[in-house]
């Protein structure tokens, strides 16, 4: 008798399961796509960084009222955003129709074949002809396709207190010590001559200062505050690979332009805050803002950020610059130093940004891409850039235009310092952008670990760097290796 | 016929299906209110208990990710991993440090509050509730207020007054050397009071003959505590000690939200790393045999805490 049960009840799952199927994510395809762009009674849910996404609410009144859909919002609080995305698709588990995400896990997303390729009629309305290089080739897309929709670039920057470095008695006194003019720093060697003559001075508010602040707290940007200086140690103009060999997957991370990076930092952290080992983002920026520090490593935020009267006591002593460069770089190809003409720049586009991708799991893949597509417009995107709260810095050329940042508050210097050091970075030919393949998480802790062990003294750099490697090796073998260096070269933009 | 007794504690259930077999229909009728009863809380505890555990223990052979499609069976390789991975052996004796050195403070302080509260005649239930304080709060917030506000190195208010007094400022969570005894002081500041509750408990249960007859003995003071009260609260104290270390053993919220685990791994503990693992990369074949592996050391512990302590318990009932 049970067996008869048992098949009727397999037979009913099997049924279910085919409905829910055919009901589902499968059945909703761009294909489908409605010609109206009016989706009455429909929801569609977006999912994104809790203290971010919810910034989208200035905007999706409007298109609410005109499509007759409802924008439903699901903040996930920002430490957990990627895991949520990731173990929901690899579940099959409808999160959102949306994802509000980072470029590095949105790539993981491309990678895998898990988001809608952004359908031609909606690309129109992005002005992807504005859009640099950097964000059309590694942000938005994977392997020559277009997944991502517009919203956030994200470069790391310098921000200085220009204040201080045009102050006559500091320019006198650091030129007798150094022999050299104040200036903002060209390269990382006179950016820690600036952070060590500043450090311990008390410039305004009665206490020492630090020449320095930075983001080396693991589990958070360490892994962006390490490459952001490492990226000009090891990063040659005519090779586009960077973290790791693009043939063989071997890891890049303890040659000796990294070790160099690292031990520049280790050095570089006695001229920063005692407790900067545990800054998060919004420590960094604060301490900045704060007016504890002369230097800063940042992404463009802290520029919105300085005119803020109620954190920031430095409106309008600030200036902007792309990051500090070096006289030499390490060729991984030829395993040699080089020492170019010019310092070597390479800008870092640590984390990527945030997009937008419509997820193959939506239930509403026309209206998702619709609003998306809105919200991605460069009107929209321009506003979000100067709205307080929305973390939204410039991603297109249009956007840097420092009119719309003196119109924002800023002064017409820092507006165009402030553009440049951005267009400068964006454009540079050798901009290094973020790794986006899988297993990012795993490289990222591993690297953080070495990193702040290096930092605290518990391993000498090219130990906590060679022990990275080792562990980055174990986990490309785990994942793959083959299949990694596919990822890893269609990342890149390389056949794979 | 014979009729069987039933035992006082034997189930109900058990007891109507002998007599079923016996008086045929009747007791069948009888028989099914017991299973309507049994079966769900049977149903819940095989859901919730059983299978997870077996599920999980199933994990630790798999390479299972959520992060990527397909599962495939590992055998014994996330065990072997475990050995080479030196993350997990530095949460391992994070963790020990931990719940040796935090439950050892607690204890002590918490005695001896105890003993303090309870020489007084008036107010006991007001530092009972003073000190209870602590425990009721989030120990999320724990970590925000008493371990990041306080502690915080450049605009705490602790490192501010050692800074007018002329000490150095202490690097309370950037130093690998002191975050873990940050973690450990936050630890106690909330924990304390558990410790405190039931040693105090413990305390006024206590028989007052043994006391007299030591008083006419002419005992007192450190005498009277070292011979009497000590040896009588063995079994309170064994018990808040088992209870509170195997809790240290599972600390993460302080950790989290105070170091994050570092600097370094220098407070990493083995549930920050499980969590880390299994939710941050979705690793949830690996992250189950971490958390297996903690299992089995919580379990290790137990026992031998409970085989050393066993003759004290012994001795002092």
């Amino acid at each position: 008798m049970k067996s008869p049960r048992w098949r009727q009840l397999a037979m009913a799952a099997a049924l279910l399961g085919s409905l829910i199927g055919a009901s589902g994510p499968v059945a909703l395809t761009t294909a489908q796509t409605p010609p109206s762009a009016q989706f009455p009674g429909a929801t569609v849910t977006i999912a994104g960084p809790a203290g971010q996404v919810e910034c989208i609410k200035n905007w999706t009144g409007d298109w609410e009222k005109r499509t007759g859909a409802t924008v439903n919002i699901n903040a996930i609080p920002f430490a957990d955003i990627d895991s949520k995305v990731l173990a929901a698709t690899g579940t099959g588990t409808f999160l959102a129709d949306i994802y509000y995400i980072g470029a590095q896990t949105a790539g993981q997303l491309m990678g895998a074949g898990q988001v809608l390729e952004v359908p031609q009629d909606v690309r129109g309305g992005l002005a992807l002809d504005q859009i640099p290089d950097i964000y059309n080739k590694y942000q938005l897309s994977w392997n020559g396709k277009l997944y991502g929709i517009p919203w956030d670039g994200d470069m790391l920057m310098l921000n200085y207190r220009s204040d201080l470095l045009s102050d006559p008695n500091y320019q006198k006194a650091f030129k007798d010590q150094f022999g050299y003019d104040l200036a903002p720093p060209q390269s990382w060697k006179q950016y820690a001559d600036i952070a060590q003559f500043f450090t311990g001075k008390d410039w305004d508010n009665g206490k020492p200062g630090y020449g320095l602040d930075e983001l080396p707290m693991r589990h958070n940007h360490a892994w962006n505050g390490f490459f952001a200086r490492a990226a000009v140690y090891a990063k040659a103009p005519d090779d586009p690979a960077f973290f790791f060999d693009p043939d063989t997957m071997k890891p890049r991370i303890n040659n000796p332009g990294f070790v160099k990076a690292l031990e520049d930092w280790k050095t570089a952290m006695q001229w920063g805050p005692p407790d900067m080992m545990s800054y998060d983002w919004a420590a960094n920026a604060q301490a900045f803002v704060g007016g504890h520090a002369a230097l800063n490593i940042q992404w463009g935020d802290i520029g919105p950020m300085s005119l803020d009267p109620n954190s920031s006591v430095v409106n309008g002593k600030v200036g902007f610059a792309m990051l500090p460069g070096a006289t030499q770089f390490w060729d991984a190809k030829k395993g040699a130093w080089e020492t170019p003409s010019e310092p070597n720049r390479a800008p870092f586009a640590g984390f990527g940004g945030w997009i937008f991708v419509v997820p193959k799991l939506t239930q509403n893949a026309a209206a998702a891409f619709d609003l998306a597509s809105y919200l991605g417009s460069p009107e929209i995107r321009a506003k979000a850039m100067v709205t307080p709260g929305c973390g939204v810095n410039p991603d297109s050329l249009t956007q840097l235009d420092p009119k719309l940042w003196v119109a924002a508050g800023f002064s017409q210097q820092a507006a165009e310092q402030y553009t440049q050091a951005i267009k400068d970075s964006l454009t540079n030919p050798n901009v290094v952008f973020d790794l986006r393949i899988p297993g990012i998480q795993d490289y990222k802790d591993a690297l953080e670990i070495a990193v702040t062990k290096a930092l605290t003294g518990e391993a000498t750099p090219q130990q906590a760097l060679d022990e990275a490697a080792q562990q980055w090796d174990q986990i490309t073998d785990r994942l793959g290796r083959d299949q990694q260096g596919k990822y890893y070269r269609e990342s890149l933009g390389l056949a794979s | 016929m014979r009729v069987v007794p039933r035992h006082r504690s034997q189930p109900l259930g058990a007891a109507s299906s002998r007599g079923a077999e016996r008086s045929g229909a009747g007791a069948a009728v009888a028989h099914a209110p017991a299973g309507f009863f049994l079966n769900p809380a049977a149903i819940i505890v095989v859901l919730l208990s059983i299978f997870p555990f077996v599920l999980s223990l199933g994990m630790t052979f798999t390479n299972w990710n959520l992060l990527y499609p397909g599962v495939a069976f590992r055998g014994l390789d996330n065990w072997a991993r475990l050995f080479g991975d030196a993350t997990f052996q530095r949460s391992v004796a994070n963790t020990v440090f931990f719940t040796v050195v935090a439950t050892a403070i607690e204890y002590v302080i918490g005695f001896a509050l105890a003993l303090l509260v309870l020489q007084i005649e008036r107010g006991q239930r007001f530092f009972r509730l003073i000190f209870l304080i602590p425990m009721m709060i989030s120990p999320a917030a724990v970590g925000y207020v008493v371990g990041r506000m306080l502690f915080s190195e450049t605009q705490g208010p602790i490192n501010d007054l050692l800074y007018r007094v002329g000490i150095s400022p202490v690097p309370w969570t950037s130093n690998p050397a002191m975050a873990p005894w940050t973690i450990v002081i936050a630890d106690v500041w909330q924990w304390t009071s558990f410790m405190f509750v039931l040693l105090l408990a413990g305390l006024q249960s206590l028989p007052h003959e043994p006391f007299e007859a030591a008083r006419i003995d002419g005992a007192s003071g450190w005498k009277l505590f070292a011979q009497i009260t000590f040896p009588l609260m063995v079994p309170v104290s064994v018990t808040a000690v088992l209870i509170r270390s195997l809790e240290l053993f599972k600390l993460i919220d302080l950790v989290r939200v105070m170091t994050g685990g570092g600097p370094g791994t220098a407070t990493e503990s083995v549930t920050l790393y499980v969590y880390d693992l299994a939710l941050n990369r979705g690793d949830m074949g690996y992250g189950a045999t971490v958390a297996y592996a903690l299992l089995i050391l919580v379990v290790l512990y137990a026992l031998i805490y409970l085989a050393l302590t066993r003759r004290a318990v012994a001795n002092a009932t």
